[in-house]
């Protein structure tokens, strides 16, 4: 109610002759590898004058170039195009009385301005690059509005006490987990309305005036769990303690007013919730008072073994212990690794899901990858295999790029099934490393077992398996080994394993020119 | 006759333009595209031909896809998956035992399906011996085997701007064991990479620092291609000796090439904002006539304006030169790899993803095809001590061919720079001062009274018709005039 007498008063006051609005500067980036700007709307008033500052973070030149139209940024862009030869010295800007401002070309990671006056009356721009082959994505609007950016009314907020790790059910929870009921006078979903910072929740009511018919993106980011919900309808669930990251929906909706629930929990250490949402006409408008830049957004591209085979992917995978050439393999059992062809070892473990090669498979896909699943455990970087005189002898260091040093990269052979067996030379032994899982994810005991087999021992030396770091004495139950905190390995084949430098070392043992290992690995 | 001659009003607007008209390209190199299975995402980044009129695709999803029924017509392909989980595939090469060599990201690996179910089930790592450091941009091109067997990559350089590992901006050859040749630097940010009719090896840059324009640049043995930042790795390369000289910034090529002996100029400048904005994927055209009237020349891609080149080469005083011309337009995503197969196929892969392309589609796997039909063009620009000789196609008609009026010159360089690519400089207009016509109609010497040692000279020959009246199909050629052939 307070909310709408104050609406009132502004729409009453609402000057009907234009004053001189302030200058606004509004900066707009270009995204490195993705040909796009950071902002496909921005927001201005009739008559503002307004000046947009385009960083290029990009690899290659482009301009801003700010039309008087709405829907020509093609046909201008065209006429660009078509200045050929001349375009470089024309910055690619054609004659065209569309044109209404614009920057130079702007080389790559250099900035340029452009200033102009918004047109008197309300409506659509156009913005675009008119470099050659670039305005079919690099594109946007601008909106001339008085109007000012849809928001949040009469929102209110009820607290809750209480440790989750996942959303609860909040309205049928017991009195003692209720703190308070507060209208939120600016209408912004922000965590300042308790000073609560541990197990606590939030859920806040409000009402959102959808202004036309059409698709809305909402953009809910948190730490830990949250859900949006319209109309009763849940539009988004970004659940469980995970730390700050962004979901977002697109949504159709009737215009109208909407009624919007948006419900949080923080279990413990740093918090966070915002919401923003897009529509026609306006982008990123944030109903939290809290803004956090977007983070790069991509379609999801979600990688799984198929047909019962494998999927193999070799896209840049982080964590990486510095290699640059990991190749992950998805199973059907949902126990997932990555063997890294730069160190010539077992790299990654995670169980779930595989991996979202979206970031990849969109613009010119750059940045590495993580798992998308669970239980990731990150391996040591260095050689595993070493042949060493003494096994005292220092392990063998990678050279100063992160690569192996003793050992070579082969390749790896497909089964009839699709799984890899990779293979690799260390002073001319041979060996092949074939590692497959034995249960699958949910069983009782799920294992990834790792078969090497080696031939013609070396000609001096023994070759040694570097295991990894116990604090174990002896292997526990099974013949487990804790190794790292978060695995544990048992070894078959092979002489007792050693210590040394706070690593435990397998000594291979050849027999008529073979040797075989076989390691488990089980999650702890 | 003479009525002939008089220009008809439509003949007129259409010389008044520089565009080319994509209709009369299609008379006689009709282009189709070649279906892809539905919701399929194929990004061609390599293409060889497979016994059989099939096609090994490899694609920037590192998959390799074979496709059947390329050659029919209408196409019929069919598509099968042959390999997956590769990474950004730039060149894939068949060998005759059925091994595909594929260029991707990490390295040169083969290929083999050893079972015979139509996958791939062997991946040898050839040679992974070059750095990458995550960086998008460090993009591995591959050739096909030259005569030795090895494959040429051409690496990118990191983020296109610097050398941050081992072999960024650098060609190496690959031998079939695995041995790694170094054998240029100067590397920019290359488009393609394969050789002319007599096996050199040649590749294409793209316009940005040390780069004016993009170009197609001779892989000389030894030579410095013009960006001097993978020079770093010279201690990497004791085949070659010692780094070649920093060229100077804000200069010219054949300033520097005194400077810097080992600078091997672009052979061809395919001019920024004429001919295209960012050149790819070579073919030659080994066909003996198959494709047409230019056996022996070359085919260019150009990944943002969506269109093939070609170019006519010739050495002079040891180096490369030559004139590129406009050749088909109208393709439906950006070229990345192009191929000729000996029965007058060309095959063109398109992508768009990442760069934006004119063709507007995301991706196209496209076939050119010569149908018999000899179009009207400038066959061949040759450089001579005072002037070029120009051959044609067709016979033109001789009257149209000896009167100045209907052609005209210009000729300009870049500035060789460290920033992002060059405006057009050092312009002037050649004073065309004498044309011998041959009396067939076939070719014609142009003198002209200043001829500029590194400038492209360029030439439109907007008013010379054929018999029948017609204009050439591209009227306009450029030039590269890195050596003035001696009297």
């Amino acid at each position: 109610m307070k909310f709408a007498f104050v609406a009132a008063l502004t729409t009453a006051f609402a000057p009907v002759v234009l004053a001189a609005e302030p200058a606004v500067s509004i900066q707009l980036r270009t995204q490195s590898g993705l040909m796009k700007y950071d902002q496909s709307s921005v927001r201005v008033k009739p008559g503002q004058s307004v000046e947009i500052t385009l960083q290029n973070t990009d690899q290659l030149p482009h301009n801003l170039v700010i039309l008087k139209e709405e829907g020509v940024f093609m046909e201008v862009a065209q006429k660009a195009w078509e200045l050929g030869e001349k375009g470089p010295l024309k910055q690619w800007i054609p004659e065209d009385p569309r044109v209404l401002a614009h920057t130079p070309m702007i080389d790559p990671g250099q900035s340029g301005k452009v200033a102009f006056t918004a047109p008197d009356t309300e409506g659509v721009l156009d913005f675009v690059c008119t470099f050659p082959g670039h305005a079919m994505i690099m594109n946007g609007r601008i909106l001339v509005s008085r109007a000012p950016a849809p928001g949040l009314s009469g929102l209110t907020c009820m607290v809750f006490k209480g440790a989750w790790d996942k959303l609860p059910d909040f309205l049928a929870l017991p009195q003692e987990n209720k703190v308070s009921v507060d209208e939120v006078n600016d209408n912004l979903i922000a965590l300042g309305v308790t000073p609560l910072r541990d197990q606590f929740g939030l859920v806040f009511n409000g009402g959102l005036e959808i202004p036309v018919d059409g698709e809305y993106v909402f953009h809910l980011g948190s730490d830990d769990g949250s859900r949006l919900v319209i109309d009763d309808q849940e539009v988004i669930r970004h659940d469980g303690v995970h730390p700050y990251s962004e979901k977002r929906k697109k949504v159709k909706l009737a215009a109208g007013l909407r009624r919007v629930r948006v419900e949080y929990f923080e279990s413990g250490g740093e918090e966070a919730l915002t919401l923003a949402w897009s529509g026609p006409g306006f982008d990123r408008v944030w109903l939290s008072k809290d803004e956090r830049p977007p983070g790069e957004e991509f379609p999801e591209a979600i990688l799984a073994a198929t047909d019962g085979r494998p999927v193999m992917y070799r896209g840049f995978l982080s964590p990486s212990g510095g290699s640059r050439r990991l190749i992950a393999v998805g199973t059907p059992e949902q126990l997932h690794y990555a063997f890294d062809q730069d160190q010539l070892r077992l790299a990654l473990l995670w169980k779930g899901s595989f991996l979202d090669a979206g970031r990849h498979w969109v613009g010119r896909g750059a940045g590495d990858i993580s798992p998308l699943g669970f239980a990731v455990v990150e391996r040591p970087a260095g050689e595993e295999f070493a042949v060493l005189a003494s096994p005292d002898q220092p392990w063998p260091a990678l050279d100063p790029r992160g690569r192996a040093t003793r050992s070579r990269y082969r390749g790896y052979a497909l089964d009839a099934a699709g799984a890899p067996t990779f293979r690799y030379t260390l002073e001319g032994v041979e060996i092949d490393d074939a590692i497959r899982p034995v249960g699958r994810l949910a069983e009782a005991s799920d294992l990834l077992v790792r078969t090497l087999s080696l031939r013609a021992a070396p000609a001096g030396g023994t070759v040694y398996f570097r295991l990894g770091a116990s604090e174990d004495a002896a292997p526990g139950a099974g013949g487990f080994w804790r190794i790292g905190g978060s695995l544990q390995v048992k070894v078959e084949g092979g002489a007792a394993p050693v210590s040394s430098h706070g690593q435990l070392l397998v000594p291979v043992t050849f027999d008529q020119g073979q040797a075989r290992l076989q390691i488990s690995y089980r999650w702890l | 006759m003479s009525s002939r001659f008089v220009p008809s009003l439509a003949s007129l607007l259409l010389c008044s333009t520089a565009l080319a008209d994509p209709a009369r390209e299609e008379m006689s190199y009709p282009l189709v595209s070649l279906a892809m299975p539905a919701g399929a995402v194929i990004e061609p980044g390599g293409i060889d031909l497979l016994p059989g009129q099939r096609l090994a695709v490899g694609t920037r999803r590192g998959e390799v896809w074979i496709v059947e029924g390329a050659y029919a017509e209408p196409p019929q392909p069919k598509w099968t998956l042959f390999a997956s989980g590769l990474h950004e595939i730039l060149g894939v090469a068949a060998a005759a035992d059925g091994a595909l060599t594929i260029t991707h990201r990490p390295g040169v690996e083969r290929l083999r399906d050893t079972d015979g179910d139509g996958r791939a089930d062997q991946f040898e790592n050839i040679s992974d011996g070059w750095g990458i450091n995550g960086d998008y941009h460090e993009y591995a091109f591959g050739s096909r085997p030259d005569r030795d067997g090895n494959i040429w990559t051409v690496l990118c350089l990191t983020g296109s701007f610097s050398s941050d590992v081992p072999f960024r901006g650098w060609c190496l050859q690959i031998t079939p064991t695995g041995e790694i040749i170094p054998t240029c630097s100067g590397v920019r940010s290359p488009g393609g990479i394969g050789p002319n009719a007599a096996g050199d090896m040649f590749y294409t840059d793209n316009q940005g620092p040390w780069n004016g324009s993009s170009s197609l640049k001779w892989l000389k043995p030894g030579g410095f291609v013009g960006h001097p930042d993978g020079n770093r790795w010279f201690d990497l390369a004791p085949n070659l000796g010692k780094a070649p000289t920093s060229p100077q910034s804000n200069s010219r090529l054949v300033v520097e090439r005194e400077r810097v002996p080992q600078l091997v100029p672009p052979a061809v400048f395919l001019p920024h904002g004429r001919l295209g904005a960012s050149s790819s994927g070579i073919a030659a055209d080994t066909t003996v006539g198959k494709f047409g009237p230019f056996a022996g020349q070359m085919f260019v891609g150009d990944q943002c304006y969506s269109n093939v080149s070609r170019v006519f080469l010739e050495q002079v005083n040891g180096l490369y030169q030559g004139a590129a011309i406009m050749f088909r337009e109208g393709f439906k995503s950006g070229c990345v790899p192009l191929r000729i197969d000996a029965d007058g196929s060309m095959f063109y892969g398109g992508t768009a993803r990442g760069w934006g392309s004119r063709g507007g589609q995301e991706f196209s796997l496209e076939r050119v095809r010569w149908n018999g039909v000899t179009p009207f063009e400038i066959h061949e620009m040759r450089a001579k001590p005072d002037g070029f000789e120009f051959t044609f196609t067709q016979p033109a008609d001789v009257k149209s061919l000896a009167d100045a009026a209907n052609w005209s010159a210009s000729a300009w360089t870049y500035i060789y720079q460290s920033d992002y690519g060059s405006p057009e400089v050092d312009e002037y207009k050649p004073v065309i001062e004498k044309i011998e016509v041959a009396a067939d109609g076939l070719s014609a010497r142009v003198h002209v009274d200043k001829l500029t040692k590194g400038h492209i000279h360029h030439f439109t020959l907007s008013g010379v018709r054929n018999p029948a009246g017609e204009s050439l199909v591209h009227d306009s050629a450029y030039y590269t005039l890195n050596e003035i052939p001696r009297p």
